[in-house]
């Protein structure tokens, strides 16, 4: 069966929540690991999401505008030894789709936001 | 530390999972534009890195390998169809369930699937006839063009593929019975003169 177009499914819904949540905690963008480790954090699965899952949902959600996506300097991840991330962030499109998803939203958009982010 | 970088499997059966999950990233990546193949290995390489560290940092590489196995085999459906969704991106092909065909093409394929159909049924119904190499080819050759008829409506050119090849069995096997094969090539070539055009790869990543 094809989805809705513009509609979110659980787990893009749960992974706006998890943006929505490290941003909260002072993480404007997530590299996927950590949210999956968030999602895990915030989720009834003691289990972190698989990794076809996840990246499959983070592109869906980058595709409709629901997250901006951006690579981090080679240069940084070199200097640290290890392999670049990939940063995610919500958008204000993000946010309103989370909105749409659920009417009883844990919070809006503009209760934990200091800055607009898009 | 030497030769070691953050985020390396921490034990033999760790390097052997992220291996596994590397080899497999590599085959379903295969063919795929490289930017695209890249950011996809890039993707997982970081992931399996912080995930490393991750259970460094809490001290629980026990069970990482067994982590890394369950996360790589959950995810192997949702590796395919990103897989299928980037070549059908590319190509710009519709999905199968947007293929849409006229009354009329519907019309021709059904009518020309009947008459295979009756053919087929009325070969092997003939009293007294002994033919039986020249009829398993045949029929193999009508079911192929049966076949044909039926692949045309989601991919028509496979179903013209598929159909040409059961003529030519038919014709080789039973020449006289030519007339017959003709509304073949005439429907399936309609149907896929009929196909959407692909339109020219686009090789953008993520």
């Amino acid at each position: 069966m094809r989805r809705k177009t513009g509609s979110l499914v659980p787990l893009e819904v749960a992974i706006l929540d998890a943006l929505i949540e490290l941003r909260r905690h002072g993480q404007p963008e997530a590299h996927g690991f950590l949210i999956a480790s968030e999602l895990r954090s915030i989720g009834d699965d003691r289990r972190l999401t698989a990794y076809g899952t996840l990246y499959k949902a983070l592109d869906r959600l980058g595709e409709s505008g629901a997250i901006d996506r951006r690579w981090e300097d080679p240069e940084i991840a070199a200097s640290e030894g290890r392999p670049r991330r990939r940063y995610h962030r919500i958008t204000l499109a993000g946010e309103a789709a989370r909105a749409a998803a659920d009417p009883i939203a844990r919070r809006t958009p503009a209760a934990d936001r200091g800055v607009a982010t898009s | 530390m030497n030769g070691t970088r953050t985020g390396d499997p921490t034990s033999p059966a760790d390097g052997r999972a992220v291996a596994a999950i590397r080899a497999w990233v590599a085959v379903y990546t295969k063919g795929l534009p490289a930017p695209m193949a890249t950011d996809r290995q890039s993707l997982i390489d970081g992931d399996l890195s912080e995930e490393t560290q991750a259970a460094e940092w809490l001290g629980e590489t026990a069970g990482l390998a067994r982590q890394r196995w369950s996360r790589w085999l959950r995810g192997v459906p949702a590796d395919i169809t990103w897989r299928a969704e980037q070549q059908r991106r590319i190509t710009k092909r519709p999905r199968r369930t947007d293929m849409r065909i006229s009354k009329g093409q519907g019309a021709a394929i059904a009518i020309a699937a009947i008459y295979y159909t009756v053919l087929f049924v009325g070969l092997f119904a003939q009293p007294g006839f002994r033919e039986f190499t020249g009829m398993a080819v045949a029929s193999l050759g009508l079911g192929l063009c049966i076949a044909g008829l039926l692949l045309a409506i989601p991919r028509p050119r496979a179903g013209f593929i598929v159909g040409m090849i059961g003529t030519g069995l038919a014709f080789v096997s039973m020449w006289w019975l030519y007339p017959f094969y003709l509304p073949l090539p005439i429907v399936l070539g309609y149907r896929l003169a009929r196909e959407p055009k692909a339109a020219a790869p686009s090789p953008t990543g993520t």
